[in-house]
């Protein structure tokens, strides 16, 4: 099939998109720092053009499964930053009510389930999920986010396994960001590709730059078209890496500092920015506008959560169970 | 503008860290995103970005040093000379530029630099022997400096059966040697600082006359009643009640209170265990067994988990008008009790009479301030005047 085609418009909808999960993971790690904010990050620089490639590829009705690390994929599926940043100071307008913080943001509506931070947690509920829009006959599909540290996790085994037997309308995302927390891959697996894994459960696997949104963004839509038409799962592969620790106390001593170099010359933004200044789909003062604009939302979003109310105590038990 | 830089919130289960080194001095221009310092947590020693931007003025925590998270460790102001207002921590001098000795700012700049090297094999932190969790808890009952120790375990591990030996060739070699080496290990290690009042006694004089009246088989000495009000008064300033532990503040559960106790081959000390939990007579009884135990030379076992925050000298018995005690190792304070004179006081322009003792607790000043030892002695002061029945 033909690659998707990709107008300025798309290109500079993720450049944008892009920058904003960029400033917005700066932001926070400044405010975690200055202790203006409580909990845990797991924060994903160098991870954008995997995350908006991705969900650039996604139409209203789609769903998304996210992990520990799901700032990114949120803002890429268009979860508000407004919620987002108040869910991170736990306040009553976050988009879990301030009851999941970091870990567990997402917004069913918008069509991100709650993030699981368990490793390998979203891969079967993402199954599930594809099971029950094949079962109701829905138009959609489900693309689901893990690094490749969870490829050695049993749910992966028996979620894609049977995500392949029933052709369900899901895609498999494998963010390939070298680290398992602290472990390489290299170190915890036989296979030089996460790809490879896909044969042993008789579905294509594609290993992509994950650095690349647009190619990213193109494997995502052949995916797409392929569960949508029935076909069922693809394991789409894409490497990229973090330029942060694995959490906020992680200083990633494990990583040679030229390697962290090396992936930093490769870092999506950048690129993305200086190739689409080159095609003239950016242009110096719209990029200047783009810039002050995320600036300026990410700065009313942090002004308005840190005034809006916490939840109340006797709302504890509300938004935690299902009903 | 001033901005005050505090230690982030990084460790996994302790909120604090330990600052290994500034890679920044004062006088120095900090971008935001700079590494500025680095610090050891409980679980790894990493460097910390800087979030804001200006001149680096003072560091307020030295390296070595244990912060709590979010509490200030660093200034820093817009314009490189611009005034400040420098007194940062309450009754404590700003550590300006001093904070970092200047043989010590140069190596700063080689490990700015050499930081990406340095950062691939983290410094191993370890000033003293690894010692059982078990062995620490005996040698901090007896009041033993474990750290000297060299243990039988693996790698040199001190554990229980260390402690036991050491405090028996001590015990053995009589009682002036631990007392010459917990004194002066206690001179070295703690900053004391010293606040001395005159505590008013006229009305716990009266309540001990009535007390033994009513109880002539139970009296109450006056040491029974400072140590019980002692205990009181901790727990109404529970900032005092604390403990020192390598390097860390911790709080004590329950307000346990350190006694030295003057027997013929020279000083003891014992815990009594929460005096002003129970009951009096209940209190008075087991002041009774403890102090017995002591003067027979029955080392009995003490049921506390943690070394008591507060210890309590009286030399009163033996007229001495006032004196300053050394803090044991491992609490956080000491009191030491006057005898009791009668003193004529003007108040009100009334001249009156009272008796008092003169009181003066010596605290450790890397967990008590002044404020905290003097609402302790206010508190005590109460307790001593309204004794409950």
């Amino acid at each position: 099939m033909t690659e998707a085609e990709v107008t300025p418009e798309q290109k500079l909808s993720m450049y944008h998109r892009m920058l904003l999960c960029r400033r917005f993971e700066e932001r926070v790690y400044f405010l975690f720092l200055e202790g203006r904010l409580p909990g845990t990050i797991h924060q994903s620089q160098g991870q954008e053009a995997s995350a908006v490639g991705v969900c650039s590829a996604l139409g209203a009705g789609d769903m998304i499964t996210s992990t520990h690390r799901p700032h990114s994929h949120a803002i890429a599926r268009g979860v508000s930053v407004r919620s987002l940043m108040a869910e991170l100071f736990a306040k009553e307008t976050g988009c879990c009510h301030g009851k999941g913080g970091s870990m567990h943001v997402g917004d069913a509506k918008a069509g991100m389930l709650p993030a699981i931070a368990i490793v390998g947690g979203g891969i079967p509920l993402a199954a599930g999920y594809a099971l029950a829009f094949h079962y109701l006959k829905r138009p959609n599909i489900v693309a689901c986010f893990f690094g490749e540290g969870a490829t050695n996790i049993g749910t992966f085994h028996e979620a894609v396994n049977m995500a392949a037997i029933w052709n369900l309308p899901v895609v498999f995302v494998c963010e390939n960001n070298k680290y398992a927390a602290s472990t390489a891959v290299e170190k915890v697996m036989r296979v030089k590709y996460v790809s490879e894994r896909a044969a042993a459960y008789g579905i294509p696997g594609e290993t992509v730059d994950g650095n690349d949104v647009e190619l990213v963004y193109q494997a995502m839509m052949k995916a797409g078209s392929r569960a949508r038409a029935g076909d069922g799962p693809t394991l789409l592969e894409l490497e990229t890496y973090r330029f942060a620790g694995h959490s906020r106390s992680d200083p990633g001593h494990y990583r040679k500092p030229e390697e962290v170099a090396a992936w930093k010359e490769r870092d999506p933004i950048a690129r993305y920015e200086a190739r689409l200044l080159a095609e003239k789909v950016l242009e110096p003062g719209t990029m200047a506008k783009i810039k002050a604009s995320i600036e300026q939302e990410l700065e009313a979003a942090i002004a308005q959560a840190e005034q809006d109310p916490s939840p109340k105590p006797e709302d504890c038990l509300t938004d935690v169970f299902a009903s | 503008m001033k901005h005050e830089i505090i230690m982030p919130d990084l460790g996994q289960t302790a909120a604090e860290g330990k600052i290994i080194r500034w890679l920044k001095r004062p006088g120095e221009k900090v971008a935001q995103g700079d590494p500025i310092l680095e610090v050891e947590t409980d679980k790894v020693t990493m460097e910390v970005e800087s979030y804001q931007g200006g001149y680096l003025r003072a560091l307020l925590v030295n390296e070595g040093e244990m912060a709590s998270a979010m509490s200030p460790i660093a200034i820093l102001t817009d314009e490189p000379e611009e005034a400040y207002d420098g007194t940062p921590l309450g009754g404590m001098a700003p550590a300006a530029e001093s904070a970092v000795p200047l043989a010590q700012a140069s190596a700063c700049e080689q490990n700015a630099s050499d930081s990406q090297i340095a950062s691939l094999h983290p410094p191993q932190a370890v000033d003293h022997p690894a010692a059982t969790p078990a062995a620490r808890h005996r040698a901090r009952e007896l009041g033993l400096a474990w750290r000297q120790l060299t243990g039988s375990g693996p790698d040199g591990l001190i554990i229980r059966r260390d402690i036991e030996n050491a405090w028996q060739k001590q015990q053995a070699s009589g009682l002036a040697s631990p007392m010459a080496a917990i004194t002066a290990k206690s001179v070295a290690e703690i900053p004391h600082f010293y606040v001395t009042v005159d505590m008013e006694v006229t009305e716990t004089l009266r309540w001990r006359t009535r007390w033994n009246e009513a109880h002539p088989e139970l009296r109450a000495s006056l040491n029974d009643i400072f140590v019980r009000a002692a205990s009181l008064a901790l727990k109404d300033v529970p900032r005092l009640n604390v403990h020192y532990d390598e390097g860390r503040i911790k709080t004590n559960a329950a307000a346990d209170v350190h006694l030295v106790v003057a027997v013929e081959a020279g000083l003891r000390l014992t815990s009594i265990p929460d005096p002003s939990r129970s009951s009096w007579e209940e209190y008075l009884q087991i002041m009774r067994r403890v102090l017995d135990d002591i003067r027979q030379n029955r080392m009995t076992r003490s049921p506390l988990s943690a070394m008591p925050a507060l210890a309590l000298s009286n030399l009163g018995m033996f007229g001495v008008k006032q004196f300053t005690a050394i803090i044991p190792p491992g609490c956080a304070a000491i009191l030491a009790i006057g005898a009791v004179r009668e003193e004529a006081i003007v108040r009100n322009r009334q001249l009156k009479m009272e008796d008092i003792s003169t009181v003066t607790l010596s605290a450790d000043h890397r967990m008590v301030d002044g404020i905290t030892a003097a609402r302790f002695l206010e508190r005590f002061q109460m307790h001593l005047k309204a004794l409950e029945q």
